[in-house]
């Protein structure tokens, strides 16, 4: 195996370009040495935890800026993302254990592409874009289209994620990351829901939703029919479960040995009404109407 | 029961070694390290069920650094089993799990291990794969073990298929019991797979040393098995054969049928260490162990009682169905008293239970901690709380009307001395607030009963040897994982001998030097190796007073040792220094050495006359379900206990927390999942779900008082009782807070939500 410490970008980028499909990226490693031991060992091994400054929390006029090698740790205990991007901090926070925390990257969790990754959902429905090196320059390419497959985005062999770019929401908006697991920390997800909600002028009905939809589906997806279902509506408790529903079906899981894709739905289906509520309340104070 | 006048037994010395463990010290098996060792690994079936056509290891063999590569043509052709002879160390000729050893490889490195392993070419026919013991007692099932024949025992016109065992009870008249009872309910059980999970892996070393000898390294609970198995399996003496335990990283039955529980490890690990001339070092991983290891075994069972219009239980009829997996195994042994279990610990004047033990091409089944018990309690006390509401009678008082009276037998215990059930019931029902804790929407109070099983099974004996400085080194054939010999057993000699407890030493099993035992298993240290160490205590006591008693001018009955000094009872002005007698008896008989053993036909005959007082325990449990993910969360857990006198109350504790919590495991989450092939599809712990700390309540344990046992003292056994109530303790929670009966484990949230839909009529 070839192994790699490359000092900068550019020399990480030409690595790439050189090995493609043969070489392996490795941060915090979480994910790449597990699979190194008990799959198998990749021709080529490209080691990024040496490009310097690229560990990073920023606010930059109107945009959050992470760098790819910041630790997960970093975003759950910044004070910045806690206040200005809760549904971010929460994903954070419900992410694997403190020690993996500590370890795993925000790069390294994106790149990894699981449908069940922990940051994803709240990416996918935060707007965020992937800021990335390729060979020839720099990409920007926005979450709803980075997803391709289970471990497949849009970098492909030869891009290299430097920077996550997440546009602050609106002021008056509310959020919430909703996860179920047997066992509930510790534990992969079997489905996670984000919500993302911005109520109109008046404070009753929904501007602009978004539902992000983990674990169920080959990529985190959007729940587009759902939030279809709501734009625009009052908030009332029928529209609510409508959309929770529509959720469920908009979702496409699988049977697993952790959960059919049956319950997968069921949970779809209790986790958006559930979302939706919390984020109604976190954005105006009010319970959903009855 | 003896008065609490003991100046160290009762209190919670610091458990010895503790500090090492905590601390991280390298003492564990897998940190031995054995000069000149190489690696040892073990090629596994890739199919459930398959005939092996040929074997080809010569690309294995022509690797550098390959030492040896072994198969069954290696090995005599010997095979192995507890109850019945039916498996080879390596597999000959055919396969039955995935996860049966087929070849074994001694290389330089752990890579050119793996690197051989995938190099030896088996050819497999691959046959029909019987996951479900229920089809593959049935006529068109493929039949595992052509060769075996069907038990002995089984009724006759009994027409099953891959019965390893049989098992049975019946007492009065059944059939007509129940139909006279006022009421009948019948119902259904299931339990799933589970494996022991301890963390630490399991490994075997072997050095074959000049003198011709085997040395094996074990972190096994039952190191004679492993000795006279390998001796058995590799046609060497057992006088050519040493095994010495390392310290063991839990176990929890996992570890306890010598070579059976670990698929034949030690011997396979002999066989490569005499073929490659090194000494041979091998460790599991985790994946590994899960698939190939024993296991709690699932049942199956069918169970229906009777009853009379006031409460009275008048008739209990079950059928079981025990998968022992691909091999005998523990399978019998653990399916009888599963068996005798299901007629329940209640006065049932008429029973019949059949018990059928059966093959599957799984993993095999192993006396995992309270081996059929929990298989048994979740259906019958499940059942009592079904019976209670039919009868529209309260579970609690539903089960202290029929509670046996001292006299009375039930299922394994021909006579009871005396009966400690209800008080458990009364106890656990006040900790928990029956009847009065107020429950919000969605939350539920469960009560669930156990007892386990105490006294006769096979002797052990101890020896106490006490140093010139009259500090004492003890010598058991039990092992320590957490229990006895590093708790109980110091304590014991301490107080018999007078001396504080760090002047103790347990050493660790040496089958050349430590007496025989059949192992640390079925909640028997303290009452196997307590009684022994005690007597040698004693024994050894008795010949340093009898030293002393010259000298002090005294009758030996007249002395006592109190710290460290032999004294005059009453005048402690006259005494001698404890050093000093066992320094002077250097020139009378050498070394003060005290004898003890347990003498297992003694307690059996005591018990015949007296009767048997077996441990009773009541777990309540308060639980909230979420009805929108099915999600149970225990609020409240309260884990009444009799376990006789308690030597070191924080120890038992610990043991029942333990169990508690890993029977929860079991409850809530744990299970051993198969593709439709018998591939194992959670292997490792990502996938195999154990409880997390948050999953587990508080335990509240409350260890009653006034019931003494056969251990030294009046101790019961109190390793493994606690594994027994708490799935059905969860269940009946669950029950009475969402109207839901689960029949079947886990209680996942899954199952959970689909039972609560199921009930409401939701589509699904």
């Amino acid at each position: 195996m070839d192994y790699f410490e490359p000092k900068t970008i550019r020399e990480a980028v030409s690595l790439l370009a050189r090995y493609g499909e043969k070489a392996k990226v490795i941060a915090g490693g979480t994910d790449v040495l597990v699979d190194m031991k008990f799959k198998e060992e990749p021709s080529c091994l490209v080691n990024i935890k040496r490009i310097p400054a690229l560990s990073y929390i920023r606010e930059d006029d109107g945009f959050l800026r992470v760098g790819t090698l910041t630790p997960i740790r970093e975003i759950e205990t910044s004070s910045l993302v806690r206040q200005k991007l809760p549904l971010l901090w929460e994903a954070a926070h419900q992410f694997a254990s403190l020690q993996i925390r500590n370890t795993a990257t925000i790069g390294g969790n994106v790149c990894r592409a699981s449908p069940s990754g922990e940051m994803l959902a709240p990416l996918l429905v935060l707007e965020a874009s992937a800021v990335a090196r390729f060979s020839r320059g720099e990409k920007k390419l926005p979450f709803g289209e980075l997803f391709l497959g289970p471990g497949q985005t849009l970098l492909g062999s030869k891009g290299l994620l430097t920077e996550i770019e997440i546009a602050l929401p609106p002021e008056r908006s509310g959020s919430v990351y909703l996860k179920h697991a047997v066992r509930g920390a510790m534990d992969i997800a079997m489905v996670g829901v984000a919500v993302l909600l911005t109520p109109d002028a008046g404070g009753k009905k929904a501007k602009d939703v978004r539902i992000g939809l983990g674990a169920v589906a080959p990529t985190p997806i959007r729940a587009k029919s759902a939030e279809k279902a709501l734009r625009g509506k009052a908030m009332a408790r029928a529209v609510v479960e409508e959309a929770a529903r529509r959720a469920a079906a908009d979702a496409k899981p699988i049977t697993d040995h952790r959960a059919s894709a049956e319950y997968r739905r069921w949970i779809v289906e209790a986790l958006t009404r559930k979302g939706l509520a919390q984020a109604w309340k976190a954005a105006t104070g009010k319970e959903v109407d009855r | 029961m003896a008065k609490a006048e003991y100046s160290v037994l009762g209190t919670s010395i610091p458990r010895m070694g503790g500090v090492e463990r905590v601390a991280g010290a390298g003492i564990y098996g897998i940190d031995l390290v054995l000069p000149d060792a190489v690696r040892g690994g073990v090629l596994r079936s890739q199919y459930a069920h398959a005939t092996i056509k040929s074997i080809d290891t010569s690309e294995a063999e022509s690797l550098p650094g390959v030492y040896a590569v072994v198969t069954a043509e290696d090995a005599p052709d010997v095979k192995y089993g507890r109850t019945s002879n039916d498996r080879y160390m390596l597999a000959r000729g055919k396969v039955r799990y995935m996860g049966d050893p087929v070849a074994a490889v001694a290389a330089d490195s752990e890579a050119t291990l793996k690197k051989a392993l995938k190099k030896i070419k088996v050819e497999y026919e691959p046959l029909p794969v019987v996951l479900d013991a229920e089809a593959a007692m049935k006529a068109d099932a493929p039949a595992l073990h052509e060769e075996i024949p069907l038990p002995a025992n089984l009724p006759k016109d009994t027409r099953v298929k891959n019965v390893c065992g049989y098992s049975t009870l019946h007492v009065g008249d059944p059939d007509r019991a129940m139909a006279e009872a006022d009421l009948v309910v019948e119902e259904t059980y299931e339990t799933k797979m589970v494996h022991p999970q301890y963390l630490e892996p399991r490994i075997a070393a072997t050095r074959h040393e000049a003198d011709g000898r085997l040395t094996v390294w074990v972190n096994a609970q039952a190191p004679f098995g492993v000795r006279s198995e390998v001796s058995k399996l590799l046609k060497i003496p057992i006088s050519g054969i040493r095994v010495l335990v390392t310290e063991i990283g839990g176990g929890f039955g996992g570890k306890a049928t010598g070579t059976h529980s670990s698929a034949g490890l030690e011997p396979i690990c002999a066989l490569l260490a005499i073929k490659a001339k090194k000494p041979v070092m091998m460790v599991l991983d985790k994946a590994e162990e899960t698939v190939s290891t024993t296991v709690r075994a699932p049942v199956k069972v069918w169970i229906q009682t009777g009853v009379n219009k006031d409460g009275t239980i008048v008739a209990r009829k079950a059928k079981l169905i025990f998968d022992a997996g691909a091999y005998s195994g523990f399978g019998a042994l653990a399916g009888s008293r599963c068996t005798q279990m299901l007629a329940g610990w209640y006065r049932t004047p008429n029973a019949h239970v059949d018990g059928y033990i059966v093959y599957t091409n799984k993993q095999v089944c192993g006396p995992v901690r309270g081996p059929g018990g929990p298989q048994a309690a979740f259906p019958v006390e499940s059942h009592m709380d079904s019976i209670a509401a039919k009868l529209g009678m309260d579970p609690v008082e539903f089960r202290l009307k029929n509670i046996p009276k001292p006299g009375e037998r039930i299922a394994g215990v021909p006579k009871l001395r005396d009966v400690s059930l209800g008080e458990t019931i009364r106890v656990a029902a006040e900790k928990i607030g029956w009847g009065k804790v107020k429950l919000e929407k969605n939350q539920g109070v469960g009560i669930a009963t156990g007892s386990w099983i105490e006294g006769s099974g096979p002797g052990g004996g101890a020896v106490v040897k006490i140093n010139e400085d009259g500090t004492a080194a003890v010598l058991i054939g039990k092992v320590d994982y957490g229990t006895a010999p590093r708790f109980g057993i110091p304590m014991i000699v301490a107080e018999e001998l007078g001396i504080p407890t760090d002047d103790v030493t347990v050493l660790n099993v040496d089958t050349d030097a430590s007496p025989w035992d059949a192992g640390t298993v079925g909640s028997r240290s303290t009452l196997v190796a307590g009684n022994a160490a005690r007597l040698a205590a004693i024994d050894a006591r008795n010949q340093l007073l009898r030293m002393a008693a010259k000298q002090l001018e005294a009758s030996s009955d007249d002395l006592e040792i109190k710290d460290r000094q032999i004294r005059v009872k009453g005048t402690p002005v006259k005494a001698l220094a404890l050093a000093a007698v066992a320094t002077a008896a250097h020139n009378e008989i050498g070394e003060v050495i005290g004898r003890g053993y347990f003498d297992s036909k003694a307690v059996e005959a005591e018990e015949k006359e007296k009767g048997s007082s077996p441990p009773f325990t009541s777990h309540a449990a308060i639980v909230e379900v979420d009805p929108d993910t099915g999600n149970v969360k225990i609020l409240k857990y309260v884990a009444v206990h009799d376990v006789g006198f308690v030597i070191h109350p924080q120890a038992v504790e610990g043991q029942i927390e333990g169990a508690t919590a890993m029977s929860i495991g079991q409850a809530l989450c744990e299970q051993v999942l198969f593709d439709d092939k018998g591939k194992t599809l959670n292997p490792t712990f990502v996938d195999y779900l154990m409880p997390t700390w948050n999953m587990i309540p508080k335990i509240e344990t409350v260890l009653i008082k006034g019931y003494p046992g056969a251990g030294p003292y009046g101790t019961k056994g109190a390793g493994e009782i606690g594994c027994v109530p708490p799935p059905a303790a969860i269940a009946n929670a669950i029950c009475n807070a969402v109207g839901v009966r689960l029949t079947s484990l886990p209680l996942s949230p899954e199952n959970v939500l689909r039972a609560i839909r199921e009930q409401k009529g939701v589509e699904p």
